[in-house]
């Protein structure tokens, strides 16, 4: 009598599985599936990294706007006051304006440096709902010399010199901008 | 009279349920896929979007003071009325931007101190009307 023979592999004499090409196709696809699984997740991981640099991207250009801004209004604020002694840091109004020797790093940023003793909200924030603080800041240089090469005398008008800050913070991510102003008498 | 069973190939019903268990997986997948490339379209529609949006920006700060485009009784201004040239100009690189929005607000009008100081609030609507927005403030001296 015949014995029915399941396989011509070579394993087939044993009795374990090696060699057994029973739920090959299964595993394949398996196989595949893993494959497909592992170009799936490397893609959805560009796509979440693309998004949030496209989200980041905004926010930075909203903060910048916000910072130039900050500065732009401390120069046309700086341009509308009409009394000289106004804009000289030792007898200013401004809580904003201070001498440029002042300890206060406002270059290097951080809140500490722009306390409110040294700077103040742009108007641009209250309009803003996107929890971006801006604040300005102006440093003065006093006077400087008259243009380029020429002394300073005392019969000509004088300059005044000032380093304009604007800063606009949003979780904790800053941007600070800083433009010179002169402003002649 | 005993048949001869013949294993080679693959039976039928082990070719479908792999095919079932790979249909139910490659769907998955395909689920995964379609999100990554939404999800990559959204990013390079916000970010043109944006870019679009800072045009208008920097057209509105070299733009007169004066220029009919930052008067505060026309808003909202529309890029369409304003700005066609650039607008279509940016619609050709980036067709999924439908519209350029502002409004000018006068900061001057109610203190004297922020006199000449214009706040510009920019929208710019794209794709199922989403919308980024940018705002700066204009200053006469510039």
């Amino acid at each position: 009598m015949k014995t029915k023979t399941l396989r011509n592999s070579p394993a087939a004499s044993c009795n374990c599985r090696i060699g057994s090409e029973d739920g090959f196709v299964l595993v394949l696809s398996l196989m595949v599936l893993v494959v497909l699984t592992l170009l799936g997740i490397s893609a959805t991981d560009t796509s979440v990294i693309e998004v949030k640099i496209a989200g980041n991207d905004n926010v930075a250009k909203m903060l910048f706007y916000n910072a130039e801004s900050a500065a732009h209004e401390a120069a046309q604020r700086l341009q509308n006051e009409q009394d000289e002694n106004k804009l000289k840091a030792a007898r200013t109004p401004f809580v904003w304006l201070s001498e440029e020797a002042k300890t206060h790093d406002l270059l290097a940023g951080g809140d500490t440096n722009w306390s409110n003793t040294s700077s103040e909200n742009s108007k641009i924030s209250s309009a803003n709902a996107l929890n971006i603080t801006t604040q300005l800041a102006a440093l003065d240089y006093g006077v400087v010399k008259g243009e380029q090469g020429t002394s300073l005398k005392m019969t000509e008008t004088r300059v005044y010199f000032y380093k304009l800050l604007g800063r606009a913070v949003r979780n904790s991510r800053e941007k600070i901008v800083e433009i010179g102003y002169k402003k002649r008498y | 009279m005993l048949m001869k069973i013949s294993n080679k190939g693959f039976s039928l019903l082990e070719v479908i349920i792999a095919m079932a268990i790979f249909a139910i997986g490659a769907g998955g997948l395909y689920g995964m896929q379609i999100t990554s490339a939404t999800g990559n379209t959204n990013a390079n529609q916000q970010t043109g979007a944006v870019a679009a949006g800072t045009q208008f920006v920097e057209f509105l700060m070299k733009a007169n003071f004066t220029n009919a485009a930052l008067a505060t009784n026309g808003n909202p201004h529309k890029a369409v009325n304003d700005f066609p040239a650039l607008l279509t100009a940016v619609q050709r690189t980036a067709p999924y931007v439908s519209a350029v929005t502002w409004n000018v607000t006068d900061l001057g009008a109610t203190d004297s101190e922020y006199s000449g100081i214009l706040q510009v609030d920019l929208t710019v609507t794209y794709t199922q009307n989403r919308q980024v927005n940018l705002s700066f403030l204009r200053i006469r001296m510039i």
